[in-house]
């Protein structure tokens, strides 16, 4: 559905949705919009169905337009195929060429003037009640919405839009056939309305994040508005900064006072937060700071999606830093995998960079109700020496390489934290074996821990592996979904750790496996160039990439597969 | 600065010995520092010469009734307590008679302190305790001297160092 | 004169570590250094909750030196990591500290809404109008004409130097002062006052670099305690300011602005989140 400022599009698909979730469907709901701030073109991307959806399809089947108001910008990110159904407001000129030329039917549905025939009757609502009767969308839930949307506040609207959809839908009639919505199977499974970045917020919460500073950036806002209201309820502290970098030392600040802290950002304050990033590595002061990425480099695409930001997380800090880098693979696994950055920075006291990006995070979702995992961040707690005039040592050079961390306040715990090089007891030294300690206690503490198998999510077997990450995932499955219809069985390895590297639980992965397809979203392939740098595979992968603000479809991957399999 | 002295801060003997002896294990305390400071710039005999100074204070406090209770904040010397070295008062080159000769000018102060006191304070006590006082560091004063006379004199070019600056730790 | 009783149980020494200065000797941190310890056991504060907060540079190297619990961040992010620690552990007492680089230059934006913040702690820049790590650059506080420096250009920068204390007041600071390594009972007395007084406290320590800058010795003959009473009022403290000719010492401005945050409460338990959510 698309259309410019003031046709209420978003409104309409979010009432969709919420609609949708209550008659028992799954959706996705993507948006794309032009820079402005008001009264730009906005289209509002939906994909609803009866079983969990991940990923977007390779077309739309309807193309609802209010108004053709530079709408043919977001040409390419809105296929079309001959299948498709344009339905358009004859009073708004005629279609577009971009999308004359895909071949799609195309309807002519006034709903400026059917509007205007109802009092108080707007055209979105006559769009919203066209395009779920041409679906087969149930009546009976989108009533119930616009009744609590708009009841309580005026009845007049409430009434006006009931009678606009019912127009809308008797209108439909029409229209012409497309594919109508399966009915949802009852099931036993709780579901959920979420987007990525909420459930980033809500992830980090449930870890035991009670300290966020942050600076305001698209398209990571969505998590900062989140923590802003939930964390002072759960008895937490959000700081809108200066800037990134008072955001990241804000937070190590905290973070060393015991309270476990995040930040969320994008590639600029990323690109800004990598001094502080050493400092939380260096000083063995955990944060967690969640990067929806976003078109890069520079300010890029600043509402559009890409998996660019690979190489900046994993080698963006200066000197040898190893730490922790995690991504979700899911709306879903935003809350999941946020939640288990928390508990890896606090018990490996070490920052981790949560590589969610755009088009999980701004995407709004009906899914299965993310698991109640048990992860809670915890540190490895100090105890003060007993022996009088002992210093404590802050860096002792344990087996784990893990070291006791004392919260201010403890008696006979002080010490100073250091970005310096440090002995033990954390003083300033520049002698090799210092340095050396410390560099090899900072790995081991990463290498030698137990992620357990949430390293990756691995799914079915084949000979094929398709390896990827992120949002490139759910169209990654699709594709081997309908792959295996074809006959050609591939497995997916979609990883979860991006760091540290697991190389032995790669190597199992990919046993027996005779060809790998990378799957992401980088004009350079980052993400390939990291699996061949840092993995020795059993193949030369293969390579399907392409730059945002393009998300990568089901069916260029199921393509590949089925040339891969002959 | 230009804080003035206050003779009449102070009202009783107790309490004139009582911060003379936080001034001397003040002083004490600063001649340590700077052993210390010297001892990272490896100065070695400098810091040794602070060393004595910081001994010798803790002899000269010890001669003194030990603190029994809150310290009094009285500072009658209007400045900083007049034996207490400026711990800007050195130079990293300097050698162990310039140590004695910073010590002298803060034994003279101190001296000329008391001998003020004891003119000028309103309370007899005060004068009285003020004269042994004076007398007992024209003592110190007459140390410092003897301990300067026996150590060389530094040349001329003391200061100069065709090294610059360097840091073994520059952050 | 002045005097006062405490009932402290930690004396200065007590909130010395047992590690060595690196600085000259001669610095005017030596004396700095004591004066904070002086000022936290006047208070009659516990090392272990207190906390010394740095950046980068000489004076920064001050947390190490102390008994407390300390951070040694990176350059001009001192306060960002002072006032996140504040906020979250407002039971703790925070002292920032650092140099007129690290403060003014690098971190210039964070001292600007530190002051507008208002955060509870104590910020002392120990300035010597120097760099002093990096071997003696122009700093924002140095004179304009002050060319003794492989990178000032001939004839100085001509840069107008940064007026610390009236940018403090402008952008909020609730609490300004100066005071002088040469006086350090003096100024462990600010400092003492500085922690106690809610808000943002800054205060301005002139702290000569008798390497780079060994004129600055002669400031133990120009620096003077200030004739004046503190004001409450910010456009007297302006005029003030702005007349001033940077050796006046003591208390110059005491605000009446609330320090921010809120009193951290848990309302809702983290399950109870789910009901946004959940169908």
């Amino acid at each position: 559905m698309c259309g410019s400022g003031g046709a209420g599009v978003m409104t309409a698909a979010n009432m969709f949705i919420d609609a949708a979730a209550e008659a028992g469907f799954y959706a996705l709901f993507g948006r794309s919009s032009g820079p402005q701030i008001r009264g730009g073109e906005a289209a509002a991307l939906l994909r609803l169905g009866a079983e969990p959806i991940t990923s977007v399809d390779d077309t739309f089947d309807i193309m609802l337009a209010v108004d053709w108001q530079g709408v043919q910008r977001f040409a390419a990110e809105l296929p079309l195929s001959k299948s498709t159904l344009i339905i358009c407001d004859p009073s708004a000129g005629d279609v577009p060429d971009v999308y004359v030329k895909s071949g799609a039917r195309i309807a002519h549905l006034p709903m400026k003037d059917l509007a205007k025939a109802i009092p108080g009757g707007r055209p979105n609502m006559i769009a919203l009640g066209a395009v779920a009767a041409l679906i087969g969308f149930p009546v009976g839930p989108l009533t119930e919405i616009l009744g609590k949307s708009l009841k309580k506040k005026r009845a007049d609207a409430y009434e006006a839009s009931v009678a606009a959809v019912k127009s809308g839908a008797e209108a439909a009639a029409s229209l012409g056939e497309t594919k109508k919505l399966a009915a949802p199977t009852a099931k036993d499974v709780k579901r959920w309305t979420i987007a990525g970045n909420a459930a980033a917020g809500l992830g980090a919460i449930r870890g035991g994040i009670r300290f966020c500073a942050a600076y305001p950036i698209t398209p990571a806002t969505e998590v900062l508005e989140y923590l802003s209201s939930a964390l002072p309820k759960t008895g937490g502290v959000f700081v809108q900064a200066e800037d990134e970098l008072a955001s990241i030392n804000m937070c190590i600040g905290a973070s060393y006072g015991g309270e476990p802290s995040i930040t969320a950002t994008s590639g600029p304050g990323l690109a800004l937060m990598i001094e502080g990033l050493g400092l939380s590595m260096a000083s063995e002061t955990p944060v967690v700071v969640v990067d929806v990425q976003r078109v890069g480099p520079s300010t890029g695409i600043a509402t559009k999606c890409e998996q660019s930001d690979l190489n900046i997380a994993v080698y963006g800090l200066h000197g040898d830093a190893p730490h922790l880098v995690v991504a979700p693979n899911s709306i879903g696994d935003c809350l999941l995998a946020t939640q288990w950055a928390v508990y890896l920075a606090e018990a490996l006291q070490s920052p981790c960079i949560v590589l969610s990006d755009q088009a999980l995070g701004q995407s709004r979702a009906i899914i299965d109700a993310p698991a109640d995992v048990a992860f809670v961040g915890k540190r490895l707690e100090a105890v003060a020496p007993t022996v009088e005039g002992e210093v404590f040592k802050r860096y002792a050079n344990t087996a784990s390489g893990v070291s006791p961390m004392p919260v201010p306040g403890q008696p006979g715990c002080q010490y100073t934290a250091d970005g310096l090089e440090h002995t033990e007891t954390g003083t300033p030294s520049s002698q090799a074996s210092d340095h050396s300690i410390q560099l090899d206690k900072r790995l081991r503490k990463l290498t030698g821990f137990d992620y357990g198998n949430h390293w990756a999510t691995i799914e079915g077997e084949g000979d094929i592996a398709v390896v990827t990450w992120g949002s490139c995932t759910g169209a990654a499955r699709e594709a081997i979904t309908r792959a295996r219809a074809d006959g050609v069985n591939a497995k997916l390895i979609s990883l979860r750790l991006v760091y540290p590297t697991r190389p032995e639980h790669m190597a199992e992965a990919l046993k027996g496996v005779k060809k790998i397809l990378v799957v992401e979203q980088s004009h350079l392939g980052q993400f390939t160039r990291y699996l061949r740098g840092e993995y020795d595979l059993p193949v030369k992968p293969e390579q399907l990439s392409r730059p945002g603000p393009l998300p990568m479809r089901p069916g260029e991957i199921h393509t590949r597969l089925l040339s891969m399999g002959k | 600065m230009n804080k003035t002295p206050d003779f009449g801060a102070v009202h009783t003997s107790a309490e004139l010995l009582t911060i003379v002896r936080l001034m001397e294990e003040g002083a004490a305390e600063r001649y340590r520092e700077l052993a210390e400071a010297f001892e990272t710039s490896c100065n070695l005999d400098t810091a040794a010469a602070f060393r004595e100074l910081a001994e010798g204070e803790d002899r000269h406090a010890a001669e003194f009734p030990a603190l029994a209770g809150p310290a009094p904040r009285v500072t009658p010397w209007g400045e900083e307590d007049p034996e207490i070295a400026d711990p800007d008062a050195v130079h990293y080159l300097m050698h162990p008679w310039h140590v004695f000769e910073l010590a002298l000018r803060n034994e003279e102060k101190t001296l000329s302190f008391f001998e003020a006191l004891a003119v000028q304070s309103p309370h007899a006590e005060v004068k009285a305790e003020a004269v042994r006082l004076a007398e007992r560091e024209r003592g110190h004063v007459d140390h410092v001297k003897r301990r300067m006379a026996e150590l060389p004199v530094p040349p001329d070019d003391w200061d100069e160092d065709d090294d610059p600056p360097n840091w073994e730790a520059g952050d | 004169m002045s005097s006062c009783n405490t009932s402290a149980t930690y004396t200065a020494k007590d909130f010395k570590s047992d590690v060595k200065p690196v600085w000259c000797p001669g610095c005017g941190d030596f004396a700095v250094l004591s004066s904070i310890t002086k000022a936290f056991a006047d208070l009659g504060l516990a090392p272990h909750e207190t906390s010394v907060v740095s950046g980068i540079g000489c004076s920064s190297r001050i947390p190490a030196y102390t008994n407390t619990y300390g951070f040694h961040s990176i350059h001009g992010r001192a306060l960002a990591v002072g006032q996140g620690l504040k906020l979250a552990r407002p039971d703790l007492t925070v002292l920032v500290a650092g140099g007129d680089g690290d403060g003014f230059s690098i971190g210039g934006n964070h001292f600007i809404h530190a002051c507008r913040r208002n955060v509870d702690l104590t910020y002392i820049v120990m300035d010597n109008r120097v760099y002093g790590m990096t071997k003696g650059q122009p700093s924002p506080t140095t004179e304009s004409d002050w060319d003794a420096s492989a990178m000032a250009p001939p004839g100085g920068t001509g840069m107008t130097p940064f007026h610390p204390l009236a940018i403090a007041l402008a952008a909020g600071a609730n609490f300004i002062a100066r005071g002088f390594s040469g006086d350090p009972n003096g100024t462990a007395e600010i400092i003492a006052e500085a922690i106690r007084h809610p808000g943002f406290s800054f205060v301005a320590i002139m702290s000569p670099c008798i390497t780079f800058r060994e004129e600055q010795r002669d400031w133990k003959n120009t620096m003077r305690q200030t004739a004046i009473e503190a004001t409450t009022d910010s456009a007297q403290a302006a005029r003030r300011l702005m007349t001033d000719d940077g050796f006046n010492c003591g208390v110059l401005f005491r605000g009446s602005r609330n320090s921010y945050g809120k009193e951290k409460k848990a309302v809702a338990a983290v399950s109870d989140l789910d009901a946004e959510f959940a169908l």
